[in-house]
C-alpha cells in the first residue's frame, strides 16, 4: 500500500491548536474532518476509536511537534457525526464508524456486485462478503460487520434482500432477491 | 494723412493676409511635426518589434531584462498587456504568459484563501510559483507556457499579472505597506496597526507578543488588540503548544508545496 500523503496544513503548526475564533475554527475542522475521511479511505479503516486516534500520527505531527489534544479530537469525531460522515458506534467507548463512502453507497456498490456476480437469489454470510476470495477485489472487501448491517439494511428497506439473525456478526446471512 | 489712411486698410488687410500666412505655415508645420513624430515613432516600433524578436530568447528567460523592455514598450504608449492585438503574442509568441501567469496566482489566492483570509505575501507567490513542481499545480497546469518554458518569475512580471486579473474584476489587488506588497483576494481594510505586526513577522511568519514588544516598543494593550484584530479577520492563528503563545499569519508563509 501507498504511503498516504498528508495535506499541507497538517505540516502547519497552528492547525494543532482549536482555534478560538469561530470563523477561522470552522475551517479548521472542515480540514481534520476531510483529513480523517481521507486517511481512512486510503487505510481502509472502518472505524476508528476517539483516544487510540488521538494518539495515533493521524492526530499528532512529530516532524513538527505538534499534536491535537483529546479535547480538538473530540470535537473532529462530533463533527464528522454531525455531517453524517460518522456514526457513534458506542458512545462509551467513543468508537465511531467513518463513512468515507456512506452506507447508502455501499448498498449500492454491493448490489451491484451481487448483480454481476450472479449472486441475487443465494445466501450468503457475512464472513463470505467481508472476506471470500470472490470479493478481495472490491472495495468493501474487508468491511465492518455493523456498517455492512447497515448498508445491508439500506437493501433491506428497498427490498433487494433480507438479512437474517445470527449468533455472532459473522455467522448473520443475507438472501439477495 | 490720406495715404496714411489707406495704407491703414490695406495694411490691415495685409496684415490679416501675412497672420493667415503665417497661420497656414505654421499649422502646415505642425502637421509636419506631427507626421514627421508618427513616422519616427512608427519607426521606432518597427525597431522595437525588430528588437523584441531578436532579443526574444532574452526577454523570455532573463525576468530584469523582461521589466525593462516593458517600462520602454509602455514609455512610448504601446502596452503589450492592453494592447489588443496582443502585441507579446503576434512579436513574442508570449501573448498567454500574462494571462496564464494571473490564472495560476487566482489559482494559489483560491487554494490558500480559507487559511489565509484571502491575504499573501507577494514574495510567497513567487515562492510558490517557484517551486511548481508541487504536484497539485503541476497536474493541472502543465501543459501551460510558463511551466513548459520554465520562465523564471519575478515580482514585476506577478504585480502586472495581478493588474490584468483586476481588469476582470476588482476583488484582486496590491496592497503595499513600506515596501512589503501583499496579494488581496477577499476585500478588508488593514490598519496601520495590523499592518506593521505583519511586517515586523515577515521573516519567521509567526510572532510572539513578547517579540513584538520588542521590535515596535509598543504597550501590551495595543499589541494585544493588534493580534485580536488579526485574529478576527481570520488573518492570524494561534498555537499553544510552545513555550508561549506563538500567533501565525498563514499570508507570510504556509507549507502549500512542503
Amino acid at each position: 500500500m501507498t504511503v498516504f500523503r498528508y495535506p499541507p496544513f497538517y505540516s502547519y503548526p497552528p492547525s494543532f491548536t482549536l482555534q478560538p475564533v469561530k470563523a477561522t475554527r470552522e475551517k479548521q475542522l472542515k480540514l481534520w474532518c476531510d483529513l480523517v475521511l481521507s486517511y481512512c479511505k486510503h487505510y481502509k479503516i472502518f472505524k476508528l476509536s476517539v483516544t487510540d486516534s488521538a494518539n495515533s500520527s493521524l492526530f499528532a505531527n512529530t516532524a513538527i511537534d505538534r499534536k491535537l489534544s483529546l479535547a480538538a479530537v473530540e470535537e473532529v469525531f462530533s463533527r464528522l457525526v454531525s455531517m453524517g460522515y460518522g456514526e457513534w458506534l458506542n458512545k462509551e467507548a467513543n468508537v465511531c464508524l467513518i463513512y468515507w463512502r456512506r452506507p447508502y453507497e455501499w448498498a449500492e456498490i454491493i448490489y451491484d456486485w451481487v448483480e454481476r456476480s450472479g449472486k441475487r437469489k443465494s445466501i450468503l454470510t457475512f464472513y463470505e462478503i467481508r472476506f471470500s476470495e470472490d470479493t478481495a477485489e472490491f472495495e468493501f472487501h474487508g468491511i465492518d460487520p455493523e456498517l455492512l448491517l447497515r448498508s445491508l439494511q439500506v437493501l433491506e428497506s428497498q427490498g433487494k434482500c433480507a438479512v437474517f439473525e445470527g449468533k455472532t456478526n459473522d455467522d448473520l446471512g443475507v438472501k439477495f432477491r | 494723412m490720406l495715404r496714411g489712411k489707406a495704407l491703414g486698410l490695406a495694411g490691415l488687410r495685409r496684415e490679416q493676409e501675412a497672420r493667415q500666412a503665417i497661420d497656414f505655415i505654421a499649422s502646415s508645420f505642425r502637421k509636419e511635426l506631427y507626421e514627421s513624430l508618427q513616422k519616427q515613432l512608427d519607426v521606432f516600433r518597427e525597431n522595437l518589434v525588430l528588437f523584441a524578436r531578436k532579443y526574444r530568447k532574452k526577454i523570455e528567460n532573463e525576468p530584469e531584462f523582461r521589466a525593462q523592455f516593458h517600462r520602454l514598450c509602455i514609455s512610448i504608449g504601446v502596452d503589450p498587456l492592453v494592447s489588443k492585438k496582443g502585441f507579446w503574442e503576434e512579436v513574442l509568441g508570449m501573448g498567454d504568459f500574462y494571462y496564464e501567469l494571473a490564472v495560476k496566482i487566482s489559482e494559489i489566492c483560491i487554494a490558500t484563501r480559507d487559511i489565509n483570509g484571502g491575504l499573501i505575501l507577494l514574495d510567497e507567490i513567487k515562492r510558490l510559483l517557484d517551486n511548481h513542481n508541487d504536484e497539485k499545480f503541476t497536474k493541472r497546469t502543465s501543459k501551460r507556457i510558463i511551466l513548459r518554458n520554465r520562465y523564471e518569475i519575478s515580482r514585476d512580471d506577478i504585480e502586472r499579472a495581478v493588474q490584468r486579473i483586476q481588469v476582470l474584476g476588482k476583488s484582486y489587488s496590491i496592497v503595499s505597506f513600506g515596501n512589503i506588497r501583499y496579494i488581496q483576494s477577499v476585500p478588508g481594510e488593514l490598519s496601520h496597526d495590523h499592518s506593521c505586526v505583519l511586517s515586523v513577522s515577515k521573516e519567521q511568519g509567526f510572532t510572539t507578543e513578547r517579540k513584538l514588544a520588542a521590535s515596535l516598543k509598543w504597550s501590551k494593550e495595543r499589541i494585544l488588540l493588534a493580534l485580536k484584530g488579526l485574529l478576527e479577520m481570520e488573518l492570524a492563528w494561534i498555537d499553544d503548544q510552545d513555550l508561549e503563545r506563538l500567533y501565525w499569519f498563514p499570508s507570510l508563509y504556509y507549507p502549500i508545496d512542503d
